[in-house]
């Protein structure tokens, strides 16, 4: 259901549309117990419901002889339910190890689910639970972390400055919220490359806030800190967060491209025996901002696969690309 | 009249095609019908071997009885060393979906009555009964009666105990031993990698598997030595006698993915060997100490190091260099060229069934005949390795002198876990925990480096110098479940609580 005006000869145009779309029995390749002698099987998921709102304004705000700028912005939100599920509670969709996304009853798909740091309340404080080197303890089961992969919204924006033959175009485009997988980030944990992975420079430190827990179940205040000769088992674990650690935020501002052309007057075309000559120069994937959270990878890049499984994030995958094309454009 | 004939025509191509049109879900470039069962034969014997010295059984069961340990200087099996939760879940899902779903497929294909087929249905139910074994073995509880029937969608298989799956193994040995295969066609050597089709080598490694099957569970209440030695003693019992194994041969070590799998792990260019297995001083301390001829060969060097002890900043032999700057011992497979004796790759040796026979014997106080099989098995030991001479067993450290039960178990463990190097580090690994043999002994080797190394308990393992306070001084007995397996069978069980959970037929005392 939707909208669309436009004033002032077209000076000012404005659109917005409202969706509401359910989806019975989504497909997808769903993972399988290996003791069934199958890893996947193509199955119904469940029915899902995709609701939201998408908005759209064009404006011309200059138009005087050979020069014109235009504007357009466009704004859309998109509601994500799972309705229901084939006879369970959560299916997992896709993930490793100790990290899975899981589409759950009755939330948004995509729920990240992993082992965690235990947290305990000590004295009224939230405090991490260690083991007796000064090490965070995981939950024996794997936890919801609160973290989906569904962002809360999206603005893009373009402009068109065009004078006389030559025309200078920009887009950028704002994602906002969700949640990622980085094997890139675990990997520099790993080896000890991140810049977060030199915590008080590496000199020993304690774990602020934490407890280990006594025979007798109670907790007592953790005297011991982290083993300064095993600070690779520390950060490879996760450091502080444990799985938690490597589920990142994916919003990103990209100036997608930018692009200059410029057409040849169509006196000097003729004369050339052409109808029409144009030069072009684009830049593509050009500026990336990111939260200060994610220093590793462009969140637009997967290893899952080109489906649902895909937003689960990236396991080690190549940094995305600028792009430069020059273009010569003949019109016979 | 030509545009009438044009017309009835058409219709009539268009209706002949149409079954085959509409069917969408077929690929024509995928095999849907298996032309015979032999062809699933060697990516499933493969398979099974490959994941015998792969890279959870292989390293898993090299570490955890100390054949090696963690090198000073690079991190790749720290987590092994140090007894942090693994699930060895590479492990679980090929020989599952793998393995073990072709040789069902195999004896579904072949029916046991007819005597064309009749030789591949014996091998694939051998070789599963053989498989299952280890993989229960290895994770105790798992599901087994509901396990493969994805396809029927029993997509939740439900754990069965040991115990059962103990009970429907013997039952199955015990039915393919009574198979009459008189008029059996024998099987297409091409495709037998392990024994090149012949049936009655197949036939000696089926009643050793019941050999196998019955002594695994010697701690158990149900056992009946009397039952087992009868068995053996049985003119009509055929016991292994050649080892069944992928020969050296069948490997190519300049070929990318067609190495020995130990191989691929370091030629293959991740030199996991080069820069993280060291000798471990409790396995190679045992050799160089009893002049064992086998230290040699499988190590280059004689320096050990305590197990575990991977983040030692200390000098545990008191010379001046410090323990990570000290040069250890290597494994033979790190060679620039493959170590042609090691190549073998073992599916079951024959030196294992020797060394059942003489434990059985022992049990039954024969110990001549505990002494001849013991004999037999070390002399076999040292023959796969290239070694004639057989002092160690006549003059030297491995004399059979046990005249007790006890002692006899202990010579016997003693010389299968150096027999089992370099060839069947799981084996080792479960046999040493039935057996409970080499023992572990206390000592802390962090709190006095010094004393612990003039001090050494030769012929005992330790605890992990890393891994004492996270198991609380007991060793690895079997992985956890694979997380792929928890998250995605609604009627699995909740996750074991470390890597020290006994299996059923752990039962012996002692760590």
């Amino acid at each position: 259901m939707g909208a669309e005006l436009s004033f002032l000869k077209n000076r000012i145009g404005f659109e917005v549309s409202y969706y509401n779309r359910y989806t019975k029995g989504l497909l997808e390749l769903l993972p399988s117990d290996p003791s069934t002698g199958y890893t996947q099987r193509m199955a119904n998921l469940g029915d899902v419901s995709n609701k939201g709102v998408e908005i759209a304004l064009n404006l011309v705000p200059v138009k005087i002889a050979d020069f014109t700028w235009s504007v357009s912005a466009n704004f859309s939100k998109n509601y994500n339910m799972v309705e229901s599920l084939e006879g369970v509670d959560e299916i997992l969709i896709d993930g490793y190890g100790g990290l899975g996304m899981y589409a759950v009853k009755g939330k948004p798909m995509g729920q990240f689910k992993g082992q965690i740091a235990q947290k305990v309340l000590y004295n009224g404080v939230e405090s991490t639970v260690v083991d007796g080197k000064g090490n965070p303890v995981p939950t024996p089961d794997e936890q919801f972390m609160s973290k989906d992969i569904n962002e809360k919204f999206r603005i893009g924006a373009s402009t068109i400055i065009s004078w006389k033959g030559l025309s200078l175009s920009a887009t950028l485009d704002w994602r906002y919220g969700g949640y990622m997988f980085s094997y890139t980030k675990d990997y520099m944990n790993w080896v000890g490359s991140d810049i977060y992975s030199v915590m008080n420079n590496r000199y020993p430190f304690l774990i602020p806030n934490s407890v280990v827990q006594n025979a007798d179940g109670t907790y007592s205040e953790n005297s011991v800190q982290v083993d300064p000769t095993a600070l690779h088992t520390f950060y490879s674990n996760g450091g502080l967060q444990y799985a938690d650690a490597n589920v990142i935020d994916r919003s990103y501002l990209k100036l997608r491209d930018i692009s200059l052309s410029y057409d040849l007057p169509k006196s000097i075309c003729k004369k050339i025996r052409l109808e029409g000559l144009r030069v072009s120069v684009n830049a593509g994937n050009f500026l990336l901002w990111t939260p200060q959270e994610n220093q590793y990878i462009d969140p637009e890049t997967t290893t899952f696969g080109n489906d649902v499984g895909a937003k689960f994030g990236e396991f080690g995958v190549n940094p995305s690309y600028h792009t430069y094309t020059f273009g010569l454009n003949f019109t016979f | 009249m030509k545009k009438i004939l044009f017309t009835l025509f058409v219709p009539l191509a268009i209706a002949v095609g149409c079954s085959d049109y509409l069917d969408v879900n077929h690929n024509p470039d995928v095999i849907e019908e298996i032309p015979s069962p032999k062809v699933l034969l060697p990516s499933a014997e493969l398979n099974v071997a490959g994941n015998l010295m792969g890279w959870h059984f292989g390293f898993g069961g090299g570490y955890w009885v100390q054949y090696w340990t963690q090198s000073y200087n690079a991190s790749q099996f720290k987590s092994l060393c140090e007894y942090l939760p693994q699930d060895f879940n590479i492990a679980y899902n090929a020989i599952l979906t793998g393995a073990l779903s072709n040789f069902k497929r195999i004896t579904e294909l072949a029916p046991k009555d007819d005597p064309t087929l009749q030789s591949y249905y014996f091998i694939g139910e051998a070789l599963s009964i053989f498989t299952w074994q280890i993989v229960t073995d290895v994770w105790g509880d798992i599901p087994y009666l509901e396990a493969l029937r994805g396809n029927e969608l029993l997509l939740n298989p439900k754990f069965d105990k040991q115990e059962d799956i103990y009970a429907d193994l013997n039952s199955r040995i015990d039915a393919l031993l009574a198979l009459d295969l008189s008029d059996a066609a024998a099987p297409d050597g091409k495709y037998d990698i392990i024994y090149g089709g012949d049936i009655d080598k197949w036939y000696a490694f089926a009643g050793a598997l019941k050999l196998k099957l019955a002594l695994r569970l010697s701690e158990t209440s149900g056992y009946n030595n009397a039952d087992v030695l009868a068995y053996i003693k049985d003119a009509n019992t055929a016991l292994l006698t050649s080892s069944a194994k992928v020969a050296a041969g069948t490997w190519s070590d300049g070929e990318e993915g067609k190495r020995h799998p130990m191989r691929e792990f370091q030629q293959g260019g991740a030199n996991y060997f080069s820069q993280n297995v060291i000798a471990c001083k409790s396995f190679l301390d045992y050799l160089t100490v009893n002049n064992d001829p086998r230290a040699a060969k499988l190590f280059s060097g004689t320096r050990g190091a305590f197990f575990g002890d991977f983040d030692s900043n200390g000098d545990s032999d008191g010379n001046g260099t410090a323990d990570d700057k000290e040069t250890y011992a290597t494994s033979a497979f790190q060679a620039a060229t493959a170590p042609a004796i090691y190549m073998d790759l073992m599916v079951m040796s024959n030196w294992e069934v020797n060394f059942y026979i003489a434990e059985v014997y022992a049990r039954a106080g024969d110990f001549g005949n505990a002494k001849k099989y013991y004999d037999a098995g070390v002399t076999a030991s040292l023959a796969q390795q290239g070694i004639t001479a057989t002092d160690i067993i006549k003059t030297g450290y491995a004399v059979f002198t046990a005249t007790a039960q006890e002692a006899a178990i202990k010579q016997i463990a003693m010389q299968k876990w150096v027999a089992n190097c370099n060839y069947q580090h799981i084996e080792s690994f479960l046999e040493r925990n039935r057996t409970k043999y080499p023992a572990v002994n206390d000592i802390d080797i962090k709190s006095n480096r010094l004393t612990a190394w003039a001090n050494f308990p030769v012929g005992d393992l330790t605890i992990s110098v890393n891994g004492r306070a996270l198991l609380n001084a007991q060793l690895p007995a079997s992985p956890q479940y694979p997380a792929s397996v928890l998250t995605r069978n609604s009627n699995a069980p909740g996750q074991k609580a470390d890597v020290a959970q006994k299996v059923w037929w752990n039962q012996k005392a002692g760590k």
